[in-house]
């Protein structure tokens, strides 16, 4: 070894010592050749056997599978469509299977028969990558929900036009509702696509209504939120006035900071509404903003996140409509407990409390801002409120 | 023959590649959820030692020493991918439970470490032996801790095969040790257990020793 290093090496002994590994690389490649011309045709022939077990373990009925690619994509970004087969019998097509992928708790890739009649022949998961004992009793074969079925053995047979909304069409994992919702997402999204292809092309049933609604959540600035708010509320008229108000960005409440008030007006001039902005922590230590609008009578218009720093997935879910919006309508004078008073993100209950803790402050000083120029006063005793507690009052 | 047969029993414990050496750990804790895949690694990892040690021991000499790594790398991977083929074309299920492992065996510690440190350097019969002494070292390890993490992990005996039993109902069954941390554990537990026993025995050499010599001082 260490003569090597002091002698130069001529080009013929590389060259040399090149063609020596060759000639062992070629011999080994010689051999795996061998070897490989007795084993290709069995893998072969036992891949097409798994990839049609597969198939057939979602429609029994099938006896031959053709793959085909002018389906229309997923419409939700989250989830993709990977395969698409026709199911055939005989030559006729007699439904679709479909291997979708989408997040879970982590994500899944499931494979999915529907036959021409709208109805789900079974559901299969290739991949799911949630946590054992929790996420992955989804497909455990020994595990059973309410009906006495696995998990995913549940599917068969339900129609894809009752849709799949976890504890009502089909039963939720205990313990793992993320998993079984995002499940049910993904089978919502497959379904459509395979019911709609097999409508158009095949002669199924036609599929009712749109592709599933994805929601999408938004930030929003203190403004549009004011704005946003208002566009779905009639009772007033021409709220076009928002009139800036300084607040105390100083001093703390409940460890939260208002960052920014607004009176609305509407046409004649009136003040109706009060719009109030707080900052606190959440989940994440960089916390989050929300706004507030409240009315005369102390109940809350409307309820947007302007800043949040949460996980995606879990906290960041709070940015859409559907939590949000729970606090429409509400009274300033009411507590927001998670559960009771409105529904907690899954997975994100502290996120949840935080900002429902965040909303009672906004709200409780927007109505005291409201009552300044003609709402209602707070009755008596609601002033010493109490929050969720996760991180504020320690 | 007592030379042979310590080359032989070299591997199985003295210097096993797994408790002592410490080497080769990756696929050692990444397969043994179930003794199916113990014995199938270890039956594979132990053909692949065999035949390279067997060829790098017959073509030691023409073998350059300047390019040895690379012909041993170029005649394990041949091995390496003659188990592959063969496994998925006859055992998928165990293919496909060994995963990355599998081709992997390519640079695993124990081949290398033994084609270089010893069939480079002996005879054909001696590699073969050290080859399957360091093979049944390693299957035996391989057997005995995915022993422990399906008995206690997954409450089963021969999952993997048709002829699975249940055990340990779903309660009361270890659950960690299904996962990557329990794979450790059981392993160090492993390691600490060997590391006494030598100590012990190396104390008791040591004792002999101490009163042979008083003995002989004595007189």
């Amino acid at each position: 070894m260490s003569e090597s290093q002091n002698d130069t090496i001529t080009v013929g002994a590389m060259i040399k010592l090149g063609l020596i590994l060759a000639i062992y690389a070629v011999i080994s490649c010689a051999l795996l050749a061998v070897v490989n011309n007795f084993t290709a045709p069995v893998i072969e022939a036992n891949q097409i056997a798994k990839a049609n077990a597969g198939m057939k373990a979602v429609f029994a009925d099938a006896d031959s599978f053709e793959q085909v690619t002018d389906f229309t994509p997923s419409t939700d970004s989250t989830i993709t469509i990977d395969k698409f087969y026709l199911a055939k019998v005989g030559g006729e097509v007699k439904g679709a299977v479909v291997q979708a992928t989408g997040p879970t708790y982590d994500h899944a890739t499931i494979v999915l028969g529907v036959d021409l009649s709208g109805t789900v022949t079974g559901m299969q998961f290739l991949a799911l990558s949630d946590s054992p004992g929790f996420g992955l009793k989804a497909n455990d074969a020994t595990f059973k929900v309410k009906s006495g079925t696995t998990f995913y053995g549940q599917f068969a047979g339900k129609k894809v036009a009752d849709g799949f909304t976890a504890g009502q069409t089909y039963d939720a994992v205990s313990g793992a509702t993320i998993t079984s919702k995002g499940v049910g997402r993904i089978m919502t999204m497959a379904t459509f696509v395979a019911s709609s292809y097999l409508a158009e092309k095949c002669g199924g049933v036609a599929v009712s209504g749109e592709a599933p609604v994805v929601e999408e959540g938004k930030l929003f600035s203190f403004e549009d939120a004011v704005v946003d708010i208002n566009s779905n509320y009639k009772a007033y008229d021409g709220l076009s006035v928002t009139e800036k108000v300084a607040v105390d960005t100083k001093t703390q409440i409940h460890s939260m900071l208002l960052q920014q008030g607004a009176l609305v007006k509407n046409s004649k001039g009136e003040v109706v509404e009060a719009a109030i902005s707080v900052s606190g922590q959440t989940y994440s230590d960089v916390g989050g903003t929300i706004v507030v609008v409240v009315n005369k009578e102390r109940k809350i218009v409307g309820m947007r996140v302007i800043a949040l720093a949460d996980s995606p997935n879990r906290g960041q879910e709070a940015i859409k409509p559907s939590f949000y919006n729970q606090f429409a309508n509400k009274s300033v004078d009411q507590d927001f407990r998670g559960g009771t008073d409105y529904d907690a993100l899954s997975g994100a209950s502290i996120t949840s409390d935080c900002i429902a803790d965040m909303v009672k402050v906004a709200s409780y000083s927007a109505a005291e801002l409201m009552a300044q120029h003609g709402g209602l006063k707070a009755p008596a005793g609601t002033a010493d409120y109490t929050l969720n507690n996760h991180y504020h009052e320690e | 023959m007592s030379n042979k047969f310590k080359t032989f029993t070299n591997g199985l414990l003295k210097e096993n590649p797994l408790l002592i050496l410490n080497i080769g750990l990756c696929s050692s804790l990444g397969i043994t959820t179930n003794m199916f895949n113990g014995l199938g690694m270890g039956l594979g990892m132990m053909f692949v030692l065999i035949m390279s040690e067997l060829f790098i021991s017959l073509l030691r000499k023409q073998i350059p020493d300047s390019i040895r790594l690379p012909v041993f790398i170029i005649i394990i991977a041949a091995f390496t991918t003659i188990v592959q083929l063969v496994l998925q074309a006859y055992v998928p299920s165990l293919y496909d439970a060994l995963g990355v492992f599998l081709p992997l065996i390519v640079v695993n510690c124990i081949i290398m470490g033994r084609v270089e440190a010893y069939a480079s350097h002996n005879g054909v019969g001696d590699s073969v032996l050290d080859a399957i002494g360091m093979g049944l070292g390693y299957t035996w390890v391989l057997l005995v801790i995915s022993f422990i993490r399906e008995f206690f992990g997954g409450g089963t005996l021969l999952a993997g095969t048709a002829y699975k039993i249940e055990i340990i109902p779903e309660a009361y069954r270890i659950g960690i040790l299904n996962s990557a941390p329990g794979g450790f554990l059981v392993f160090g537990c492993l390691m600490a257990a060997t590391g006494s026993i030598r100590r012990a025995k190396e104390a008791k050499a040591q004792a002999r020793a101490k009163e042979a010599k008083e003995m002989e001082a004595a007189k």
